[in-house]
C-alpha cells in the first residue's frame, strides 16, 4: 500500500493526514518537536498506526474476542516456525501441564487452574533468558498478589491483569514476568521505552513485560507486545534483517494471528527476536 | 441564530426573529405551543439550551424552555446497553455491532448528507474510545465533520442533566475507511477521571445502560 501524507493546521491544531491509493484517510494530531514544529516521521507513523487500527489490526482484536478464552491454544512463532504452544488450563493438554506443576512446583500459587483463562506451556530452550533448560510457563489471570510482587521485587504502579511465572524444570528456579501498560514502561524506563518505540514500525495497543528473578533483578531482555499489520511487519523485518517469525507461504497463519511481540535487549540496544502469536481452539 | 436567553418570546416574529419560535423552528399560523415539543416535527429531538436543559417532548411546555436554543443541536441520541469484556489482553466496554452490547436507535436521520448512516460502534477498547459510523446500504465516503461533540451519559437511558463525558471531535483522531468513519479518543488523556477502571471501562465494568448523543 502506498501512502501520501500532508501536514496541516486546522483550528490551531497541527494535523497529519495519511491518504492511501483508495482515498482512505487517517487523520491524527501531529507529534510535535520541543520547538513546536511537526515531527514528520513520528507523525506519519502515528497516522499509519491509526490507519491499520481499523483494518488488519481489528482482525487481530476480533480473533481474541471470538475464541472462548477457556479453550485456547496459543502458538508462538519464532525464527520462522512454531516454537511453543500454550494451552488454557482447562483443556486436555493444559491439564497435563497443570499436573506437572502441581507435582514439581506445588505451593508456588494457591492454584494453577482456578481461573479458566490461565495458560500453561512447556517449551525447550529458545531464547534468553530461557535458553538453558526446559521451562514450564504459567500465565496467571488471578489478581497479582503482594506476595508475588514482594518475592520478585516488583514495585510497578500499574500492572496488566496477568503475569507469568517461568519454572526451570532442572534448577527449579522461578522467574516472574510482570506485564505492564505502555505508560508504566514509559514511567519506569523512558530511555529504553523511547528506543523501543523508535525501533518499532507502526503498531497498535503496545504493552510490555519485564522479567524479574527472585532477587528482584530485572532481566536485560524486555518484551514488547502489540497488534500490527502483517505486511508492515514483514517489510520491517526485511529492512532490519530480523528473522520473520513464521513461514509466509503458510496462508493459514495470518487469519489466526492475534498479537505480535519483540524481545529487546537493553544492553545491546537491539531487537533480538520477533514473535507472532496465533490463537485457535484447543 | 439562537433564541435570546431572556425576555419576551412569541410564536410569531412580532418581538423580533431572535424571539420567535416560528422563525427559529418553522411553523406558521395559530399553532399550539405543544407543536414545539422536541421531536414533534419542528423542534429536533434532544434540543437543549446552552446549560443542557432539554426542550420538553411532552407534558408542560413554556416559552422559557426555549431560551438559548438551539445553541446546541442534537444530531442523534440513543440509549445503548454497554457490555463489559474482561479480556485476557484487552478490556472492552460499550457497544460494537455484532460483538458486544446493543443499541436502541442506531440510525441517524441525517448525517453528512445521508439518511443511511448508522452507529456501529461506541466502544472503549484498551483505552481508546471509538465512535464508528457506517451505512446501512450503498457506499459512502466519510469525512471528519458532522458533529461537534460526542456526549456520554453514563448510567442513564436519556440525555437529562449534563453529560458525564464530553468528547470533542477536534480532539479525536479520524479515519475514513470503506463505508465507515471512525473517530477515536485516547481515554487516558481525556482529563478528569483517570482511574484504571474508567480508562479500561469507560461505560463501567459490568453491563450498564447509557445514553450517547452527537451534538
Amino acid at each position: 500500500m502506498t501512502f501520501t501524507y500532508s501536514h496541516i493546521t486546522r483550528d490551531g491544531v497541527e494535523i497529519t493526514i495519511l491518504t492511501d491509493t483508495n482515498q482512505k484517510v487517517a487523520e491524527v494530531h501531529s507529534v510535535l518537536n520541543a520547538d513546536g514544529t511537526v515531527n514528520i516521521p513520528l507523525s506519519n507513523k502515528a497516522a499509519e498506526s491509526l490507519y491499520y487500527q481499523y483494518t488488519t489490526v481489528q482482525d487481530q482484536i476480533d480473533r481474541i474476542s471470538l475464541i472462548d478464552s477457556s479453550q485456547v491454544k496459543d502458538t508462538t512463532y519464532l525464527n520462522g516456525s512454531a516454537a511453543r504452544t500454550d494451552y488454557a488450563v482447562d483443556t486436555t493438554e493444559g491439564q497435563v501441564i497443570v499436573t506437572k506443576l502441581n507435582t514439581e512446583f506445588s505451593g508456588e500459587v494457591p492454584s494453577y487452574d482456578d481461573n479458566s483463562m490461565n495458560l500453561v506451556g512447556e517449551y525447550t530452550a529458545q531464547r534468553p533468558p530461557y535458553n538453558v533448560n526446559n521451562t514450564i510457563s504459567f500465565y496467571n489471570f488471578d489478581v497479582l498478589t503482594d506476595t508475588i510482587k514482594t518475592r520478585f521485587g516488583a514495585t510497578y504502579q500499574e500492572y496488566r491483569k496477568w503475569y507469568g511465572l517461568k519454572f526451570d524444570t532442572v534448577t527449579k528456579d522461578v522467574l516472574a514476568k510482570f506485564v505492564i501498560p505502555d505508560g508504566e514502561m514509559k514511567r519506569v524506563d523512558i530511555d529504553n521505552y523511547t528506543k523501543i518505540n523508535n525501533a518499532l514500525p507502526a503498531v497498535s495497543y503496545p504493552f510490555y513485560a519485564r522479567i524479574h528473578d527472585e532477587s528482584g533483578n530485572v532481566n536485560e531482555n524486555v518484551d514488547v507486545y502489540f497488534q500490527a499489520d502483517p505486511d508492515v511487519m514483514k517489510t520491517w523485518c526485511t529492512d532490519n534483517t530480523y528473522v520473520f517469525p513464521y513461514d509466509t507461504t503458510d496462508t493459514t497463519i495470518v487469519p489466526m494471528l492475534f498479537i505480535w511481540g519483540c524481545v529487546y535487549n537493553t544492553t545491546t540496544e537491539e531487537i533480538t527476536h520477533v514473535k507472532a502469536y496465533t490463537r485457535t481452539t484447543a | 441564530m439562537a433564541i435570546v436567553t431572556s425576555g419576551a418570546l412569541s410564536l410569531g416574529t412580532t418581538s423580533g426573529t431572535n424571539r420567535s419560535l416560528s422563525a427559529e423552528y418553522g411553523g406558521s399560523g395559530d399553532l399550539p405551543l405543544s407543536t414545539y415539543y422536541a421531536g414533534a416535527g419542528l423542534v429536533p429531538a434532544g434540543t437543549v439550551d446552552p446549560d443542557g436543559n432539554a426542550v420538553p417532548s411532552s407534558g408542560t411546555i413554556k416559552f422559557s424552555d426555549f431560551y438559548g436554543t438551539p445553541a446546541i443541536t442534537n444530531i442523534h441520541g440513543t440509549a445503548i446497553s454497554s457490555a463489559y469484556v474482561d479480556g485476557q489482553y484487552f478490556d472492552q466496554s460499550g457497544y460494537s455491532s455484532g460483538y458486544i452490547g446493543s443499541i436502541t436507535d442506531a440510525t441517524i436521520d441525517s448525517f453528512q448528507n445521508s439518511s443511511l448512516c448508522l452507529i456501529t460502534q461506541a466502544q472503549n477498547l484498551a483505552g481508546t474510545m471509538s465512535l464508528i459510523i457506517g451505512v446501512s446500504s450503498g457506499s459512502k465516503t466519510f469525512n471528519n465533520s458532522g458533529f461537534t461533540t460526542l456526549n456520554l451519559y453514563l448510567g442513564q437511558t436519556t440525555n437529562s442533566g449534563n453529560p458525564d463525558v464530553e468528547l470533542d471531535r477536534v480532539d479525536a483522531n479520524f479515519t475514513s475507511n470503506t463505508n465507515q468513519g471512525q473517530w477515536a479518543w485516547d481515554v487516558a488523556t481525556l482529563g478528569g477521571n483517570t482511574s484504571p477502571t474508567f480508562v479500561n471501562g469507560i461505560f463501567g465494568t459490568s453491563t450498564t445502560n447509557n445514553f450517547i448523543e452527537l451534538v
